[in-house]
């Protein structure tokens, strides 16, 4: 059994209180421990963003590289060494703007990496701009007429990308996030979680992600179809509510 | 030096480099040098293409400007080439070409070969390549038997193929009417084993000979020969992992997540692809992550000529990547070169962790050279390659290695060497990491890490000056010319050198010697100086627009060398332009 406490390090986290990287950072810490993957043997590998200094308050192997650069590191680290549990990890606007393209084609190319995504919707570090998943129109210091952008995908392009394993999660359900990584890192293959994340400084907060979230599972979502998982995620573009599903959206067989 | 030049020109995808290749492995066999160039447009099919094989009995490293036999497989290629041909040279041309409006050159016989006679005699196609080889080996005196063992060797599993081929030779060689004979120079050596190779094949054999383990790159003239290489190689290696990613951000980025995970890893490019690359360049010297970086110039600016050869990215290699940290650029000479200081990059980028950057050209990456190799250069730092890793196992961690966590120190202040742990090992945990950092890798801004961090990272390029080899010159240690070059300029200067320095009818018998700078940076300051400031006279010889290499040694010596011969018009430099121009100083 490897204990939860044996990944915790004596530095302080220095995200702004009420952070959801702290409950993403948590969920990390209890899916590896969970999982009895000691802390030599875990990589935790990041970019650039507020959600990257992850790996600096986990006590396991880190990397922090470059901005938008996580998944080329994370992919090269486990190709180099397969007995590792290599986790990549990226913001919205790291991975999906900076690094989009090995996005794309981390989920063709399939290598055995988890990929999880902190998605607040905005550019926390750099002071709250708008990001490439922020609603169209919305207001930030560049884009003070609100944003002409429509919002990206992420759940549509990884599927259309060939990702075999595309879920979303919500920093909020901690417990339902660590069930998704666990399953994430055992999945063989390129597993990729968009994980719904709260912002107290300059996005949504947690109320708004709460009235919004439901859980796939209790949809009675079919994960192995990808068209009806095709579907499911551009929900989120068509439907009124402004309805959030969490769960696994697709999960080759 | 006594060769023989043969030039063989056509449309790309005419199979022009077949014959070049069956002729180089022909004479290699019997004991001969070559050197084998080639210059070709930036297009899959159609478009101008020829190769140069120059033929000697001592080792040739140049193109010269002279052809003894132009084999010109289409109209465009004689009207190109046949003013170079010399006196008694020969021209070999496809019968169906119409040479009337082409004014022949004197003294230079234009033989007609029947190529569709031949191929209709056999009902066969595409055989023009060995059609031409099977005259010219008439032409040299070799047997034919020694071509078809070749055949038989080389298309061994395509019986087809291969009888076609044969007969063809056979048909060309009996038919072809040698009326001059051109005669192979005499071998002086013993036959000895020879193989060929270009620069790109060299380094990635020198870096499968480093125990390489991770090669990752995205294709790009002139170096795509090393990712073709290496990806064959990785087919029968199973200790060799070689991807094409998406670009050249993801292709160092994959190489420094390997190398991290301990493997031994290399990315190559050119310019454009290396641009991209400069971020990653920065962090690897942050990080101290060992890598090692092929860069085979072309011209720029841009996409420049993609398939033709420069000295233009040094200033840009010097300098690539923000703020300051420690780097490592080599420039080889040649294809010998090529190998050991390749190795040498893998070694120095794991003792010293930081980025090492192999600067080549297309002249060096594409060219192709036979060349011996002793037990000598194959067991170059083979044992400090099979051991300094400077990667530690966890039993070897002390306690005092590691901080209060028990997180190791892979950043320790103060130290002589650098030691890094690897994913897996027990002790060994920090973080790697491109901000600025503590001892075991966490982030902070407490300028006093800052500053020993930089401490630590710069004092490596002391202790690295102090390992590489002293600049020397070649040639006389006193003469009333230094040449002063780097890079693949090498052969050609040292050979027109040579020729001068041989010339017993030189009124006041002037002799020249050369200084080929290798060591890029950390650069030799005190023995360049000492160097150059004991010369009579300086040239520089630099294949760019801005003399690159002068502008280096300005910056480190305060020493301006003004007389420049500099060319950048695509090409490379043959012994006979290094010649004149050198003639020209010493009279
Ligand atoms: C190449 C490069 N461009 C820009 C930046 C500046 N930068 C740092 S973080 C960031 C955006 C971070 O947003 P996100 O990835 O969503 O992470 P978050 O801070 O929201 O967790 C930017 C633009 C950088 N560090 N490097
Ligand atoms: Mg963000």
């Amino acid at each position: 059994m490897v204990e939860l406490q044996s990944f915790n390090k004596n530095e302080k986290p220095s995200w702004c209180p009420g952070c959801g990287n702290f409950a993403i950072s948590l969920a990390t810490k209890k899916s590896i421990s969970e999982l009895n993957i000691k802390p030599k043997d875990s990589v935790l590998v990041s970019g650039v963003g507020c959600f990257a200094k992850l790996p600096y308050w986990i006590k396991s192997y880190g990397f922090v590289g470059l901005h938008g650069r996580s998944l080329p590191v994370a992919q090269g680290t486990k190709l180099a060494n397969k007995k590792l549990t290599v986790i990549a990890y990226g913001g919205d606007g790291d991975g999906y703007g900076e690094g989009g393209n090995h996005f794309i084609h981390a989920c063709r190319r399939n290598v055995n990496i988890t990929y999880l995504v902190h998605n607040n919707s905005v550019f926390g570090l750099t002071t709250g701009q708008y990001s490439p998943t922020s609603k169209q129109g919305k207001v930030s210091k560049s884009s003070p007429l609100g944003a002409k952008e429509s919002p990206l995908n992420p759940i549509a392009l990884a599927i259309s990308s060939g990702a075999k394993f595309v879920a979303r999660g919500y920093a909020g359900d901690i417990n339902h996030l660590t069930g998704l990584i666990k399953k994430a890192i055992q999945f063989e293959g390129f597993a990729f979680i968009d994980i719904l994340q709260y912002c107290p400084s300059f996005g949504h907060d947690i109320k708004y992600y709460n009235e919004r979230v439901y859980r796939l599972e209790d949809n009675f979502h079919d994960s192995s179809n990808k068209i009806l998982a095709l579907q499911k995620a551009f929900e989120i573009e068509e439907n009124k509510n402004d309805r959030l599903a969490i769960g696994v959206f697709y999960k080759s067989q | 030096m006594e060769s023989i030049n043969i030039r063989v020109g056509g449309e790309a995808g005419q199979g022009i480099a077949t014959v070049a290749k069956i002729i180089s492995e022909l004479v290699i066999q019997k004991g001969y040098s070559i050197f084998s160039s080639k210059e070709y447009m930036s297009q899959i099919k159609s478009g101008h293409n020829f190769h140069n094989i120059r033929i000697s009995n001592q080792q040739v490293s140049a193109d010269v400007n002279k052809i003894n036999i132009l084999v010109a497989i289409n109209k465009e290629s004689i009207i190109k080439h046949h003013q170079q041909v010399n006196e008694k040279g020969i021209v070999l041309y496809d019968s169906s070409i119409n040479i009337d409006d082409i004014i022949p050159k004197q003294n230079v016989n234009y033989i007609p070969i029947n190529v569709k006679e031949i191929e209709n005699e056999i009902k066969g196609k595409n055989l023009n390549n060995i059609i031409y080889i099977g005259s010219i080996i008439k032409l040299f005196n070799i047997p034919l038997s020694e071509l078809i063992e070749i055949l038989e060797n080389k298309f061994k599993n395509k019986p087809e193929i291969k009888s076609a081929l044969i007969k063809a030779a056979e048909l060309s060689y009996n038919n072809f009417n040698v009326l001059t004979e051109i005669k192979l120079p005499e071998i002086k050596e013993e036959k000895q084993l020879i193989k060929l190779f270009n620069g790109n094949e060299i380094i990635a054999k020198a870096a499968i000979d480093s125990g390489l383990t991770f090669h990752c790159q995205y294709p790009m003239t002139p170096v795509t020969g090393i990712l073709h290489s290496l990806s064959r190689e990785a087919t029968k290696n199973d200790n060799l992992t070689v991807i094409q990613p998406e670009d050249e951000i993801a292709a160092i980025n994959f190489a420094l997540g390997a190398s991290f995970a301990g493997a031994r890893s290399m990315t190559a490019s050119s310019g454009g692809g290396f641009a991209l690359m400069t971020e990653s360049i920065s962090l690897a010297g942050m990080a101290e992550i060992p890598l090692v970086i092929i860069e085979g110039q072309r011209p720029g600016p841009a996409t420049g000529s993609p398939t033709k050869t420069e000295q233009g990215d040094l200033n840009f290699v010097l300098n690539a990547g923000h703020g300051d940290f420690p780097r490592i650029i080599i420039a080889p000479g040649c294809i010998k070169e090529a190998y050991l200081e390749t190795k040498r990059a893998f070694h120095l980028a794991e003792k010293y962790q930081l980025p090492v950057i192999i600067l080549i050209d297309k002249h060096l990456a594409e060219s192709i050279k036979s060349i011996k190799f002793s037990e000598k250069d194959y067991n170059f730092l083979k044992e400090e390659l099979s051991i300094k890793r400077g990667i530690i196992n966890e039993t070897e961690i002390k306690q005092n290695q590691l901080n209060k966590n028990n997180l190791f120190k892979r950043y320790k202040f103060n130290s002589d060497s650098y030691l890094r742990s690897i994913p897996g090992n027990e002790n060994g945990i920090f973080t790697c990491t491109g901000d600025d950092h503590d001892e075991t890798g966490c982030i902070t801004e407490n300028p006093k890490c800052r500053l020993e961090g930089i401490e630590r990272r710069e004092k490596k390029l002391k202790q690295i000056l102090e390992e590489l080899d002293k600049p020397k010159l070649i040639g006389p240690e006193n003469a009333d010319l230094t040449v002063v070059s780097w890079g693949s300029n090498k052969g050609a200067i040292l050979e027109a050198v040579e020729n001068i320095n041989n010339k017993t009818d030189s009124e006041q018998n002037k002799k020249i010697n050369v200084l080929m700078v290798k060591n890029m940076f950390p650069f030799k300051i005190e023995e360049i100086t000492k160097i150059l400031n004991s010369s009579n006279k300086l040239v520089l010889i630099e294949n760019n627009q801005s003399s690159q290499l002068n502008q280096l040694i300005k910056k480190e010596t305060c020493i301006d060398i003004k007389d420049k011969i500099l060319r950048f018009d695509g090409k490379t430099f043959t012994v006979d332009n290094v010649y004149d121009e050198l003639i020209k100083r010493i009279n």
